[in-house]
Protein backbone atom coordinates (compact mmCIF):
# COMPACT_ATOMS: atom_id res chain seq x y z
CA UNK A 1 0.00 0.00 0.00
CA UNK A 2 1.32 3.43 -0.75
CA UNK A 3 1.97 5.88 1.93
CA UNK A 4 2.21 9.38 1.66
CA UNK A 5 5.67 10.92 1.45
CA UNK A 6 7.69 14.40 2.01
CA UNK A 7 10.75 14.66 0.72
CA UNK A 8 13.12 17.45 0.65
CA UNK A 9 15.39 17.55 -1.81
CA UNK A 10 18.29 19.81 -2.99
CA UNK A 11 16.27 22.45 -0.99
CA UNK A 12 12.86 21.71 -2.34
CA UNK A 13 10.09 19.31 -0.95
CA UNK A 14 8.27 16.94 -3.37
CA UNK A 15 5.30 15.38 -2.31
CA UNK A 16 5.14 11.57 -3.16
CA UNK A 17 3.46 8.60 -2.92
CA UNK A 18 5.30 5.58 -2.91
CA UNK A 19 5.30 1.81 -1.77
CA UNK A 20 7.13 1.20 1.48
CA UNK A 21 9.83 -0.78 -0.43
CA UNK A 22 10.66 1.53 -2.96
CA UNK A 23 14.66 2.22 -2.19
CA UNK A 24 15.59 5.97 -1.89
CA UNK A 25 17.77 5.63 -4.87
CA UNK A 26 15.12 4.50 -6.96
CA UNK A 27 12.76 7.08 -5.93
CA UNK A 28 15.81 9.47 -6.90
CA UNK A 29 16.14 8.52 -10.17
CA UNK A 30 12.26 7.20 -11.02
CA UNK A 31 9.72 9.54 -9.48
CA UNK A 32 12.50 12.69 -9.74
CA UNK A 33 14.40 12.20 -12.31
CA UNK A 34 17.47 12.94 -10.35
CA UNK A 35 19.66 9.98 -12.49
CA UNK A 36 22.80 11.92 -11.07
CA UNK A 37 22.04 9.13 -8.41
CA UNK A 38 24.25 6.16 -10.15
CA UNK A 39 23.06 2.75 -8.92
CA UNK A 40 25.89 0.36 -9.75
CA UNK A 41 26.32 -2.78 -7.07
CA UNK A 42 22.87 -1.78 -5.43
CA UNK A 43 24.46 -3.76 -2.33
CA UNK A 44 25.78 -0.89 -0.28
CA UNK A 45 29.43 -1.27 -1.71
CA UNK A 46 30.48 0.69 -4.37
CA UNK A 47 29.14 4.00 -3.07
CA UNK A 48 27.31 5.39 -6.94
CA UNK A 49 24.20 6.23 -5.24
CA UNK A 50 25.80 8.27 -2.72
CA UNK A 51 23.63 10.93 -1.34
CA UNK A 52 24.20 13.56 1.46
CA UNK A 53 21.25 12.91 4.01
CA UNK A 54 21.67 16.10 6.59
CA UNK A 55 25.22 16.29 5.22
CA UNK A 56 26.56 13.21 5.73
CA UNK A 57 27.18 10.33 3.04
CA UNK A 58 24.89 7.47 3.15
CA UNK A 59 24.13 4.71 0.17
CA UNK A 60 20.48 5.53 -1.33
CA UNK A 61 20.31 2.04 -2.50
CA UNK A 62 20.88 1.00 1.62
CA UNK A 63 17.73 2.88 2.44
CA UNK A 64 14.21 3.07 1.88
CA UNK A 65 12.74 6.22 0.33
CA UNK A 66 9.75 6.82 3.92
CA UNK A 67 13.17 6.63 6.00
CA UNK A 68 14.44 9.55 4.49
CA UNK A 69 11.08 11.80 5.28
CA UNK A 70 12.36 14.57 7.14
CA UNK A 71 15.89 14.76 6.01
CA UNK A 72 17.49 17.16 4.10
CA UNK A 73 18.91 15.25 0.89
CA UNK A 74 21.28 16.55 -1.64
CA UNK A 75 22.03 14.88 -4.74
CA UNK A 76 24.66 16.43 -7.52
CA UNK A 77 21.98 18.10 -9.13
CA UNK A 78 21.97 20.16 -5.81
CA UNK A 79 25.49 21.69 -5.98
CA UNK A 80 25.53 24.24 -8.78
CA UNK A 81 23.98 27.46 -7.51
CA UNK A 82 22.76 29.70 -9.88
CA UNK A 83 24.45 28.13 -12.87
CA UNK A 84 27.75 28.45 -11.36
CA UNK A 85 29.15 24.82 -10.59
CA UNK A 86 30.27 23.97 -7.27
CA UNK A 87 34.21 24.46 -6.94
CA UNK A 88 34.03 20.46 -6.90
CA UNK A 89 32.85 20.14 -9.64
CA UNK A 90 35.11 22.73 -11.44
CA UNK A 91 38.04 20.88 -9.77
CA UNK A 92 37.09 17.45 -10.82
CA UNK A 93 36.69 19.00 -14.61
CA UNK A 94 39.85 20.76 -14.37
CA UNK A 95 42.07 17.98 -12.99
CA UNK A 96 39.74 15.51 -15.00
CA UNK A 97 39.14 13.46 -11.90
CA UNK A 98 37.20 11.01 -14.28
CA UNK A 99 37.43 8.58 -17.17
CA UNK A 100 33.67 7.25 -17.61
CA UNK A 101 32.18 9.64 -14.57
CA UNK A 102 29.59 6.69 -12.98
CA UNK A 103 31.77 7.15 -9.93
CA UNK A 104 31.92 11.09 -10.07
CA UNK A 105 28.61 12.15 -8.55
CA UNK A 106 29.31 10.14 -5.35
CA UNK A 107 32.52 10.88 -4.91
CA UNK A 108 31.78 14.54 -5.46
CA UNK A 109 29.21 14.46 -2.44
CA UNK A 110 31.62 12.73 -0.54
CA UNK A 111 34.49 14.81 -1.02
CA UNK A 112 31.42 17.79 -0.11
CA UNK A 113 30.90 16.33 3.01
CA UNK A 114 34.57 15.71 4.04
CA UNK A 115 35.54 19.44 3.03
CA UNK A 116 32.41 20.57 4.69
CA UNK A 117 33.81 19.36 8.10
CA UNK A 118 37.51 19.14 7.42
CA UNK A 119 38.41 21.98 4.66
CA UNK A 120 42.09 21.17 5.10
CA UNK A 121 42.28 17.40 4.44
CA UNK A 122 45.55 15.57 4.29
CA UNK A 123 45.97 13.28 1.29
CA UNK A 124 45.28 10.32 3.62
CA UNK A 125 41.95 11.95 5.27
CA UNK A 126 41.06 12.48 1.75
CA UNK A 127 41.85 8.86 0.97
CA UNK A 128 39.99 7.98 3.95
CA UNK A 129 36.99 10.26 3.45
CA UNK A 130 36.33 8.62 -0.26
CA UNK A 131 37.31 4.92 1.07
CA UNK A 132 33.17 4.19 0.55
CA UNK A 133 33.09 5.03 -3.17
CA UNK A 134 35.04 3.41 -5.70
CA UNK A 135 36.26 4.00 -8.94
CA UNK A 136 36.05 0.96 -11.61
CA UNK A 137 38.43 2.93 -13.56
CA UNK A 138 40.53 3.49 -11.34
CA UNK A 139 41.11 7.71 -11.73
CA UNK A 140 42.20 7.52 -8.24
CA UNK A 141 45.15 9.44 -8.25
CA UNK A 142 43.29 12.02 -10.47
CA UNK A 143 40.19 12.43 -7.96
CA UNK A 144 42.37 12.61 -4.83
CA UNK A 145 44.27 15.94 -6.98
CA UNK A 146 40.84 17.68 -7.52
CA UNK A 147 39.85 17.62 -4.21
CA UNK A 148 42.97 18.84 -3.02
CA UNK A 149 42.73 21.70 -5.75
CA UNK A 150 38.81 22.42 -4.78
CA UNK A 151 39.73 23.11 -1.02
CA UNK A 152 42.35 25.08 -2.01
CA UNK A 153 40.00 27.42 -4.07
CA UNK A 154 37.66 27.05 -1.69
CA UNK A 155 39.67 28.41 0.97
CA UNK A 156 41.02 31.24 -1.22
CA UNK A 157 37.15 32.36 -2.03
CA UNK A 158 36.40 31.83 1.54
CA UNK A 159 35.93 35.50 2.87
CA UNK B 1 6.18 10.46 -14.75
CA UNK B 2 6.07 6.76 -16.13
CA UNK B 3 8.72 4.75 -14.58
CA UNK B 4 8.78 0.58 -14.29
CA UNK B 5 10.73 -0.27 -11.31
CA UNK B 6 12.50 -4.03 -11.90
CA UNK B 7 11.11 -5.77 -8.55
CA UNK B 8 14.52 -7.12 -8.25
CA UNK B 9 15.83 -3.47 -7.50
CA UNK B 10 13.80 -3.68 -4.68
CA UNK B 11 13.67 -4.94 -1.40
CA UNK B 12 10.24 -7.51 -0.80
CA UNK B 13 8.10 -6.88 2.05
CA UNK B 14 4.30 -6.91 3.00
CA UNK B 15 3.41 -4.80 5.55
CA UNK B 16 5.83 -2.00 7.13
CA UNK B 17 5.39 -0.74 10.68
CA UNK B 18 7.13 2.94 11.94
CA UNK B 19 6.40 2.57 15.95
CA UNK B 20 7.23 6.23 17.58
CA UNK B 21 7.51 3.64 21.26
CA UNK B 22 8.99 1.12 22.44
CA UNK B 23 6.27 -0.16 23.89
CA UNK B 24 4.30 0.03 20.64
CA UNK B 25 7.68 -1.54 18.63
CA UNK B 26 7.40 -4.26 21.20
CA UNK B 27 3.95 -5.22 20.84
CA UNK B 28 4.30 -5.32 17.44
CA UNK B 29 7.37 -7.64 17.52
CA UNK B 30 4.54 -9.96 19.87
CA UNK B 31 1.75 -9.51 17.17
CA UNK B 32 4.00 -10.52 14.14
CA UNK B 33 6.22 -13.26 16.01
CA UNK B 34 8.48 -14.73 13.19
CA UNK B 35 7.63 -13.18 10.29
CA UNK B 36 8.44 -9.71 11.90
CA UNK B 37 12.17 -8.07 11.73
CA UNK B 38 13.44 -4.97 13.53
CA UNK B 39 15.07 -2.47 11.06
CA UNK B 40 17.50 0.53 11.82
CA UNK B 41 20.31 1.67 9.79
CA UNK B 42 19.71 -1.05 7.18
CA UNK B 43 22.86 -2.00 6.31
CA UNK B 44 22.59 -5.66 6.61
CA UNK B 45 18.81 -6.49 6.37
CA UNK B 46 17.97 -4.43 3.31
CA UNK B 47 20.54 -6.25 1.31
CA UNK B 48 19.06 -9.67 2.62
CA UNK B 49 15.94 -8.90 1.96
CA UNK B 50 17.41 -7.38 -1.28
CA UNK B 51 18.92 -10.94 -2.29
CA UNK B 52 16.02 -13.01 -0.57
CA UNK B 53 18.05 -14.04 1.70
CA UNK B 54 15.56 -13.32 3.84
CA UNK B 55 11.57 -12.27 3.41
CA UNK B 56 10.33 -11.13 6.73
CA UNK B 57 6.54 -10.13 5.99
CA UNK B 58 6.71 -7.32 8.21
CA UNK B 59 9.37 -4.68 8.83
CA UNK B 60 9.10 -2.94 11.73
CA UNK B 61 11.07 0.60 11.45
CA UNK B 62 12.30 1.69 14.59
CA UNK B 63 13.54 5.31 13.47
CA UNK B 64 11.22 7.29 14.74
CA UNK B 65 11.89 5.71 18.09
CA UNK B 66 12.62 8.77 20.49
CA UNK B 67 15.51 8.94 22.45
CA UNK B 68 17.34 6.13 20.82
CA UNK B 69 19.73 7.25 19.20
CA UNK B 70 21.41 8.73 22.06
CA UNK B 71 25.36 8.09 23.19
CA UNK B 72 26.16 9.55 26.70
CA UNK B 73 27.40 8.91 29.94
CA UNK B 74 25.69 8.19 33.41
CA UNK B 75 26.27 9.65 36.66
CA UNK B 76 28.15 6.47 37.18
CA UNK B 77 30.41 6.92 34.50
CA UNK B 78 29.01 4.12 32.42
CA UNK B 79 28.37 4.44 28.65
CA UNK B 80 25.06 4.35 27.05
CA UNK B 81 24.45 4.14 23.30
CA UNK B 82 20.87 3.68 22.06
CA UNK B 83 19.60 1.14 19.19
CA UNK B 84 19.24 4.18 16.78
CA UNK B 85 23.24 5.82 17.60
CA UNK B 86 24.76 4.94 14.45
CA UNK B 87 28.91 3.71 13.95
CA UNK B 88 29.92 7.21 13.17
CA UNK B 89 27.57 9.00 16.02
CA UNK B 90 29.54 6.62 18.48
CA UNK B 91 33.06 6.83 17.04
CA UNK B 92 32.40 10.59 17.00
CA UNK B 93 31.14 11.53 20.48
CA UNK B 94 33.09 13.11 22.80
CA UNK B 95 32.75 10.67 25.28
CA UNK B 96 33.93 7.73 23.29
CA UNK B 97 36.99 9.54 22.10
CA UNK B 98 37.61 10.24 25.77
CA UNK B 99 36.90 7.59 27.19
CA UNK B 100 36.62 4.50 25.35
CA UNK B 101 39.35 4.48 22.67
CA UNK B 102 39.24 1.05 22.29
CA UNK B 103 35.47 1.12 20.80
CA UNK B 104 36.49 3.79 18.72
CA UNK B 105 38.91 1.85 17.40
CA UNK B 106 36.31 -1.05 16.60
CA UNK B 107 34.02 1.14 14.98
CA UNK B 108 36.38 2.73 12.82
CA UNK B 109 37.14 -0.50 11.43
CA UNK B 110 33.67 -1.14 10.14
CA UNK B 111 32.66 -0.60 7.08
CA UNK B 112 32.99 2.75 5.28
CA UNK B 113 32.09 6.32 5.32
CA UNK B 114 28.61 5.48 4.22
CA UNK B 115 27.80 2.14 6.14
CA UNK B 116 29.23 3.93 9.18
CA UNK B 117 26.92 6.69 8.78
CA UNK B 118 23.78 4.31 8.32
CA UNK B 119 24.71 1.04 10.61
CA UNK B 120 24.15 1.13 14.58
CA UNK B 121 26.32 -0.52 17.15
CA UNK B 122 23.52 -2.13 18.30
CA UNK B 123 23.00 -3.61 14.44
CA UNK B 124 26.44 -4.93 14.47
CA UNK B 125 25.77 -7.24 17.42
CA UNK B 126 22.24 -7.67 17.02
CA UNK B 127 23.04 -10.60 13.87
CA UNK B 128 26.38 -11.08 14.95
CA UNK B 129 28.75 -12.13 12.63
CA UNK B 130 32.14 -14.23 14.05
CA UNK B 131 34.32 -11.47 13.34
CA UNK B 132 31.88 -8.30 14.30
CA UNK B 133 34.24 -5.75 15.17
CA UNK B 134 32.30 -3.91 18.05
CA UNK B 135 31.47 -7.45 19.72
CA UNK B 136 34.98 -8.27 20.18
CA UNK B 137 35.93 -4.78 21.67
CA UNK B 138 32.07 -4.98 23.90
CA UNK B 139 33.79 -8.51 25.24
CA UNK B 140 36.46 -6.75 26.70
CA UNK B 141 34.93 -3.62 28.11
CA UNK B 142 32.70 -5.96 29.98
CA UNK B 143 28.96 -4.14 28.03
CA UNK B 144 26.15 -5.44 28.81
CA UNK B 145 22.97 -5.43 26.57
CA UNK B 146 19.62 -4.09 27.42
CA UNK B 147 16.58 -5.87 26.19
CA UNK B 148 13.21 -4.80 26.35
CA UNK B 149 10.08 -7.41 25.84
CA UNK B 150 6.85 -7.68 26.61
CA UNK B 151 7.91 -9.01 29.79
CA UNK B 152 10.02 -5.89 31.16
CA UNK B 153 13.59 -4.76 30.35
CA UNK B 154 16.65 -7.36 30.81
CA UNK B 155 20.24 -6.38 31.43
CA UNK B 156 22.66 -9.33 29.84
CA UNK B 157 26.42 -9.41 29.76
CA UNK B 158 27.29 -9.19 25.89
CA UNK B 159 29.04 -12.44 25.96
CA UNK B 160 25.91 -14.20 26.86
CA UNK B 161 23.78 -12.25 24.73
CA UNK B 162 25.54 -13.33 21.24
CA UNK B 163 24.53 -16.81 21.13
CA UNK B 164 25.88 -18.39 17.91
CA UNK B 165 27.20 -17.25 14.60
CA UNK B 166 24.15 -14.08 13.04
CA UNK B 167 22.22 -15.17 16.51
CA UNK B 168 21.88 -13.90 20.12
CA UNK B 169 19.28 -15.07 22.81
CA UNK B 170 16.48 -12.65 22.32
CA UNK B 171 13.05 -14.17 22.07
CA UNK B 172 10.98 -12.99 18.88
CA UNK B 173 8.66 -10.20 21.02
CA UNK B 174 12.48 -8.45 22.60
CA UNK B 175 14.17 -5.89 21.10
CA UNK B 176 17.59 -4.31 22.54
CA UNK B 177 17.10 -0.77 23.30
CA UNK B 178 20.63 0.45 24.44
CA UNK B 179 23.95 -0.70 25.24
CA UNK B 180 25.67 -0.16 28.31
CA UNK B 181 29.66 0.01 28.74
CA UNK B 182 31.20 0.49 31.95
CA UNK B 183 34.21 2.82 32.65
CA UNK B 184 37.17 2.27 31.85
CA UNK B 185 39.03 1.07 35.02
CA UNK B 186 42.06 2.78 36.10
CA UNK B 187 45.76 2.16 34.48
CA UNK B 188 43.91 0.62 31.94
CA UNK B 189 45.42 0.03 27.99
CA UNK B 190 43.52 -1.31 25.06
CA UNK B 191 44.28 -1.99 21.58
CA UNK B 192 41.93 -3.32 18.82
CA UNK B 193 43.94 -5.10 15.43
CA UNK B 194 41.90 -6.34 12.10
CA UNK B 195 43.23 -8.48 9.40
CA UNK B 196 40.95 -7.48 6.83
CA UNK B 197 41.02 -10.38 4.63
CA UNK B 198 40.55 -12.89 6.33
CA UNK B 199 38.81 -11.13 8.77
CA UNK B 200 40.65 -11.67 12.33
CA UNK B 201 40.24 -9.40 14.77
CA UNK B 202 41.64 -8.81 18.49
CA UNK B 203 40.95 -6.89 21.17
CA UNK B 204 42.60 -6.40 24.56
CA UNK B 205 42.66 -4.31 27.74
CA UNK B 206 45.33 -4.44 30.46
CA UNK B 207 45.71 -3.09 33.51
CA UNK B 208 48.96 -1.85 35.21
CA UNK B 209 49.72 -1.84 38.63
CA UNK B 210 52.95 -0.49 39.01
CA UNK B 211 54.40 -2.33 36.45
CA UNK B 212 52.31 -5.40 36.69
CA UNK B 213 49.74 -6.63 34.36
CA UNK B 214 46.66 -6.44 37.34
CA UNK B 215 44.04 -7.82 34.50
CA UNK B 216 43.91 -8.55 31.31
CA UNK B 217 41.32 -9.35 28.78
CA UNK B 218 41.77 -11.00 25.22
CA UNK B 219 38.92 -11.46 22.87
CA UNK B 220 39.41 -12.54 19.58
CA UNK B 221 36.64 -12.68 16.28
CA UNK B 222 36.80 -14.22 12.67
CA UNK B 223 38.19 -17.54 14.59
CA UNK B 224 35.41 -19.76 16.09
CA UNK B 225 31.41 -19.50 15.14
CA UNK B 226 31.12 -16.14 17.47
CA UNK B 227 33.46 -14.16 18.91
CA UNK B 228 35.22 -14.93 22.19
CA UNK B 229 37.54 -14.15 25.14
CA UNK B 230 40.63 -16.07 25.52
CA UNK B 231 40.59 -17.26 29.35
CA UNK B 232 43.55 -19.35 29.05
CA UNK B 233 45.60 -16.60 27.05
CA UNK B 234 44.39 -14.02 29.91
CA UNK B 235 45.88 -16.16 32.76
CA UNK B 236 49.29 -16.38 30.95
CA UNK B 237 49.40 -12.07 31.27
CA UNK B 238 47.39 -11.97 35.36
CA UNK B 239 49.19 -10.75 37.90
CA UNK B 240 53.07 -10.92 35.84
CA UNK B 241 55.07 -8.42 34.15
CA UNK B 242 54.71 -8.98 30.81
CA UNK B 243 58.04 -9.62 29.46
CA UNK B 244 58.88 -10.49 25.45
CA UNK B 245 58.50 -14.49 26.08
CA UNK B 246 55.21 -14.06 28.39
CA UNK B 247 53.95 -11.96 25.62
CA UNK B 248 54.93 -14.92 22.97
CA UNK B 249 53.18 -17.32 25.20
CA UNK B 250 49.91 -15.25 25.07
CA UNK B 251 49.58 -15.05 21.61
CA UNK B 252 50.86 -18.97 21.18
CA UNK B 253 48.21 -19.63 24.05
CA UNK B 254 45.55 -17.17 22.56
CA UNK B 255 45.83 -19.47 19.28
CA UNK B 256 45.18 -22.40 21.28
CA UNK B 257 41.65 -21.82 21.86
CA UNK B 258 40.43 -20.72 18.64
CA UNK B 259 38.41 -23.00 16.88
CA UNK B 260 38.36 -21.08 13.57
CA UNK B 261 37.00 -22.81 9.91
CA UNK B 262 38.84 -23.43 6.35
CA UNK B 263 36.71 -21.83 3.50
CA UNK B 264 37.56 -19.88 0.20
CA UNK B 265 39.42 -17.15 2.03
CA UNK B 266 41.67 -18.64 3.87
CA UNK B 267 42.55 -22.11 5.74
CA UNK B 268 41.85 -22.81 9.24
CA UNK B 269 45.72 -22.56 10.07
CA UNK B 270 46.31 -19.54 8.85
CA UNK B 271 43.56 -17.84 10.50
CA UNK B 272 45.15 -19.36 13.95
CA UNK B 273 48.59 -18.12 12.52
CA UNK B 274 47.17 -14.83 12.34
CA UNK B 275 45.20 -14.82 15.95
CA UNK B 276 48.10 -15.57 17.56
CA UNK B 277 50.21 -12.81 15.86
CA UNK B 278 47.70 -10.40 16.36
CA UNK B 279 47.33 -10.92 19.79
CA UNK B 280 50.87 -10.14 20.96
CA UNK B 281 50.80 -7.17 18.60
CA UNK B 282 47.60 -5.67 20.10
CA UNK B 283 49.04 -6.83 23.91
CA UNK B 284 52.34 -4.87 23.53
CA UNK B 285 50.18 -2.11 22.03
CA UNK B 286 47.83 -2.29 25.21
CA UNK B 287 50.91 -2.28 27.43
CA UNK B 288 52.73 0.41 26.29
CA UNK B 289 49.38 2.33 26.17
CA UNK B 290 49.01 1.55 29.88
CA UNK B 291 52.24 3.11 30.62
CA UNK B 292 51.26 6.08 29.07
CA UNK B 293 53.31 5.54 25.85
CA UNK B 294 51.16 6.26 22.47
CA UNK B 295 52.33 2.85 20.59
CA UNK B 296 50.72 1.99 17.45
Amino acid sequence: MKQALNLSVNGQQWPLEVEPHLALSECLREELALTGVRVSCNQGHCGACTVLLDGEPVNACMMLAVDAAGKQITTIEGLAQEGKLHPLQQAFIDNHGMQCGYCTPGMILSAKALLDQNPRPTEPEIREGLAGNLCRCGSYQKIIKSVESAAKAMETSRP
Amino acid sequence: MTHTINPAFNPAFEHYYQPETVEEAVSLLARCGKDARLLAGGTVLINQMRSRAVAPRHIINISRVAGLDKVTVTEDGTLIMGALATLAAVAKSAPVRQGWPLLREAILAIGLVQQRNMGTVVGNICRPVPSADSAVALLVLGASVVMSGTKGNRAIPIAEFIAGPRATMMVDSEMVTEVRVPPMPAGAGTAFLKLAMPKVNVAVLMINQKGTCSEARIALGGVAPTPIRAPKAEAVLRGKSPSDELIDETGATAAGETSPGTDLRSSADYRREMSRVLVIRAVRIAWDRSQGKKGG
